[in-house]
């Protein structure tokens, strides 16, 4: 103890130096725009190298999981690509525009960081800006919807996980044609809330709930979940509903970011019309 | 005693007026103005007298920006460099010395250890101080290129400035 007070006294410049340099560049880091753009950039390159590695370590250890998973994938895909031959065959000689044919465009990506046991959980993605992922794209797995992309640098990208209580993601009940909007308020990693579904409507539990394609994140009918459980509270006219997730946020491994090639043109429509 | 504090009180608030109601302003009005910032102010650290201990010139150091960087409104940039140099200083002082030891009485001034020792002492102080203030600006070295060239700029008017400034107020 005498000795760390010695060193205190002998040192205490060069530590009051550091110490007050800190907080300087902490100021210069937290207040100035253009300093604190470059600190969170070379801070999300440093964090995100980190994660890749810790990641590529883990994956050792889960190797037969992802192959099977996929193996699935795989299948599914076969499935989907067969379906839009047909798709493509029969449009070939009618006279639909070409140019709208494709809406969107999927980029997989690998998940390397990920939380749920936050208020606001995010996810890091190994894919960035170089290959095409931008600011507010929408992002799925093969089972369900994961979250928007928030933040996006040459290398990585965050997503706002749909297990953040800023997200909401506009869903409908398959089918029914009811819509309504998700958000997540419980604590509960597997269940989100569905509001603004009318006191009218005729829903069940079990009914499957999908994405709206109202907003121009997501395309219409990707399952998000079932509804679990829904009421009425009195005076509402709105039912609560919780919805049972169909994919599992907690084991992600690769997913899907949706770039929606028209959702500039629908945004601008939708702005020029706005005060109609 | 009394009379040197309030000597250095009058100095801080006449050097952050100066620095920030004429220099700043034309460097601002100048269309090569970023490249040439008159940069006074350090000469307030490079004077202090040597009775204060490194801690409290640090400690003025750190005061002496924040104060700065209020009127600059560049929080941490302004302090962060004068903390820095205020933090070498001694070392300088020890590289640097002149004929004779240093009189504890004294302050680092042109009065006391004449032109040549001031010269070269303000020099290294203020390319130092210049150079971390532009570094801490740009806050990364990607623009090494830019930061050298703002340092050099500034130095040449602010070495001149602050020569001007010890023979018009010659310090005891």
């Amino acid at each position: 103890m005498r000795n760390l007070i010695l060193l205190f006294v002998k040192y205490g410049n060069i530590f009051l130096f550091i110490f007050l340099e800190l907080i300087c560049l902490g100021l210069v880091a937290k207040y100035n725009a253009a300093q604190n753009e470059i600190f969170i950039n070379s801070a999300n390159i440093f964090s995100g190298n980190v994660y890749g590695g810790v990641n590529n370590f883990k994956q050792y250890f889960q190797l037969s999981t992802i192959s099977d998973s996929l193996a699935y994938e795989n299948a599914r895909l076969r499935k989907l690509l067969y379906n839009t031959e047909v798709n493509e065959l029969a449009r070939r000689d009618s006279l639909v525009n070409q140019d709208s044919a494709l809406q969107y465009s999927y980029i997989t990506s690998k998940v390397i960081n990920n939380s749920i046991n936050l208020n606001n959980n995010k996810i890091t993605l190994n894919k960035g800006s170089n290959a095409g992922i931008s600011h507010r794209m929408g992002v799925v797995d093969a089972n369900g919807v994961v979250g928007i992309v928030k933040e996006v640098n040459k290398n990585f990208a965050i997503v706002l996980s749909i297990l953040h209580r800023n997200v909401r993601i506009s869903a409908a009940v398959k089918n029914k044609g009811y819509f309504g909007s998700m958000h997540w308020t419980s604590n509960d990693p597997t269940v989100l809330d569905l509001t603004d579904i009318s006191r009218h409507a005729n829903i069940a539990i079990g009914d499957t709930i999908v994405t709206s394609g109202y907003s121009t994140k997501f395309p219409p009918n990707i399952t998000i979940g079932i509804i679990d459980t829904f009421w009425l509270d009195q005076g509402d006219d709105s039912y609560a509903v919780e919805v049972k997730l169909n994919n599992d946020i907690s084991n992600l491994k690769y997913v899907y970011v949706i770039d929606n090639l028209l959702s500039q043109e629908q945004k601008e429509i939708e702005e020029a019309n706005k005060n109609e | 005693m009394n009379n040197t504090i309030s000597r250095n009180i009058v100095r801080f608030c006449l050097l952050i007026l100066l620095q920030v109601a004429i220099f700043k302003q034309v460097s601002l009005a100048w269309e090569y103005g970023i490249y040439f910032h008159a940069m006074l102010y350090p000469v307030f650290l490079l004077i202090l007298p040597f009775r204060y201990s490194k801690n409290t010139i640090i400690l003025l150091g750190f005061v002496f920006g924040i104060v700065l960087d209020l009127f600059y409104s560049s929080p941490g940039v302004h302090a962060s460099a004068c903390v820095f140099t205020a933090f070498i200083r001694p070392t300088v002082l020890n590289l640097i010395k002149p004929q004779g030891e240093y009189d504890i009485l004294h302050s680092p001034a042109i009065s006391h250890y004449g032109f040549v020792w001031f010269a070269s002492y303000s020099a290294v102080m203020l390319l130092a101080h210049l150079f971390f203030y532009f570094a801490v600006e740009a806050f990364t070295f990607v623009y090494i290129g830019q930061i050298l060239l703002k340092t050099l700029g500034s130095f040449i008017v602010s070495y001149f400035l602050v020569i001007l400034y010890q023979f018009i107020f010659n310090p005891k």
